[in-house]
């Protein structure tokens, strides 16, 4: 290897001796012990993500849970830190570039759609699979609010608020397909023709947030790609809440 | 077989996570980017574990390099500035103070992503072009391009960074 090429060996070691606790192995051990579950959990699991139907608002949500900017590495970020949730008062609802939908689980067959079925293919994962759907659901094209978390190494959630007028019909619709027979029980998050989740539903969600668990990055970001809500707003905590579009200037 | 592959599985990420989180924080420049790159290579990596059982690291490293490549060709619309002759850094003994190898360090740091994997895998893996190519999914005339870019914006970075710590000094 040439003079330069050491030296930015050098250098990149330096660098990545960075990364680790004071304390040589115990954090980082600590840490694979966590994210190796969530990771074969992701790569193995048929059903990889969940919806928490528990009763959270967002406000509680953010508070709880250590957030990041998922704009970070994008270079110029926008760094301003976003208004407290309490300052932003009853904030206009985000419409969102592709519509959300929610559709009842009609069956779940394993191997690859075969063409023309009208089957949707099973989010990753290790084994194919083809989703069939109900004509039941719900189409949210805007939310009050969108939030993502970082829950865990590596681990992500998409916390979202319906809009009032949403909350009824979305209330009646998991009341409907909660108790039913397994996967009828089941909604299909569909973005983009993709299915995201399909989580069971223990029973009506009143509340109007919901929170989607996504097992990796790169899982959460492509919803995000696909929903297009393109502005993050980054605190220097490493908090992130994404904002109406048209408010990020 | 499933609970043994799963064993096997978090045994490999005990002992080897320390080293992988290194590399991430390496190829992001970022402790939370870093862990989520590794997690989502471990995600494909069990996906597929029985078949890649013989050498699971490279297998991940392979994931995790090609994974921050590909995210910053999605996300990077940059303007690249065009260089016309292969620039040359600074003789060793001139980035031996510390002033300069913070200023190589930071200049790393504040390459595009992509740049960096490029270097990461030429000069700390030592590895030939042709097989960087490989990894990455591109061709040579890439990689050789890219490096040299990279190569080209830390020289830009160094002497700015050495000027400024003269004239504090005076």
């Amino acid at each position: 290897m040439s003079g330069p090429g050491e030296m930015i060996a050098d250098a990149l070691r330096e660098i990545a001796a960075e990364e680790g606790p004071p304390g040589p192995m115990a954090e980082a051990t600590w840490r694979a012990g966590p994210m190796a579950d969530a990771a074969w959990r992701a790569g193995r699991r048929r059903r990889l993500a969940a919806l928490n139907a528990s009763a959270v608002t967002a406000a509680a949500v953010v508070a709880a849970a250590v957030l990041v900017p998922l704009a970070a590495q994008g270079g110029p970020a926008h760094r301003q830190p976003p208004a407290p949730a309490s300052q932003q008062g009853p904030a206009a609802p985000i419409r969102l570039r592709s519509p959300i939908q929610f559709r009842q689980v009609a069956a779940i067959n394993p191997g690859a759609c075969p063409a023309g079925s009208g089957g949707l293919r099973l989010p990753d994962s290790g084994a194919p699979g083809c989703i069939y759907l109900t004509r039941r659901g719900l189409t949210v094209t805007a939310v009050r609010s969108a939030v993502v978390i970082r829950t865990g190494p590596g681990q992500y959630a998409l916390n979202l608020v319906l809009t009032r007028a949403q909350r009824g019909p979305w209330a009646a619709l998991t009341r409907q397909v909660s108790g039913l027979r397994s996967p009828r029980d089941e909604l299909a998050v569909i973005v983009d023709g993709r299915v995201i989740a399909y989580p069971a539903i223990d029973g009506a969600i009143t509340g109007g947030s919901l929170l989607i668990d996504f097992a990796t990055r790169a899982q959460v970001e492509r919803v995000l790609w696909s929903l297009r809500i393109r502005c993050a707003h980054a605190s220097g905590t490493g908090s992130v809440t994404l904002v109406h579009p048209g408010s990020c200037g | 077989m499933d609970e043994r592959a799963r064993r096997d599985f978090g045994e490999f990420a005990a002992a080897r996570s320390a080293e992988l989180l290194r590399l991430g924080y390496l190829l992001t420049g970022d402790h939370h980017a870093g862990e989520d790159l590794l997690q989502s290579a471990l995600a494909k990596a069990a996906a597929h574990w029985e078949r890649i059982h013989g050498a699971p690291e490279g297998y991940v490293r392979r994931i995790m390099y090609r994974e921050q490549v590909s995210w910053w060709r999605r996300r990077a619309r940059r303007l690249e500035i065009a260089v016309a002759e292969v620039p040359e850094l600074p003789a060793r003994d001139e980035v031996a103070g510390v002033e300069a190898r913070l200023a190589l360090r930071d200049a790393l740091l504040a390459l595009p992503p992509g740049k960096r994997v490029m270097l990461v895998l030429r000069y700390l893996e030592d590895l030939p072009e042709a097989q960087v190519a490989d990894i990455l999914g591109c061709s040579v005339g890439t990689v050789r391009s890219q490096t040299h870019k990279a190569i080209a914006q830390l020289r830009a970075a160094l002497p700015s960074v050495g000027q400024a710590s003269t004239e504090v000094s005076r």
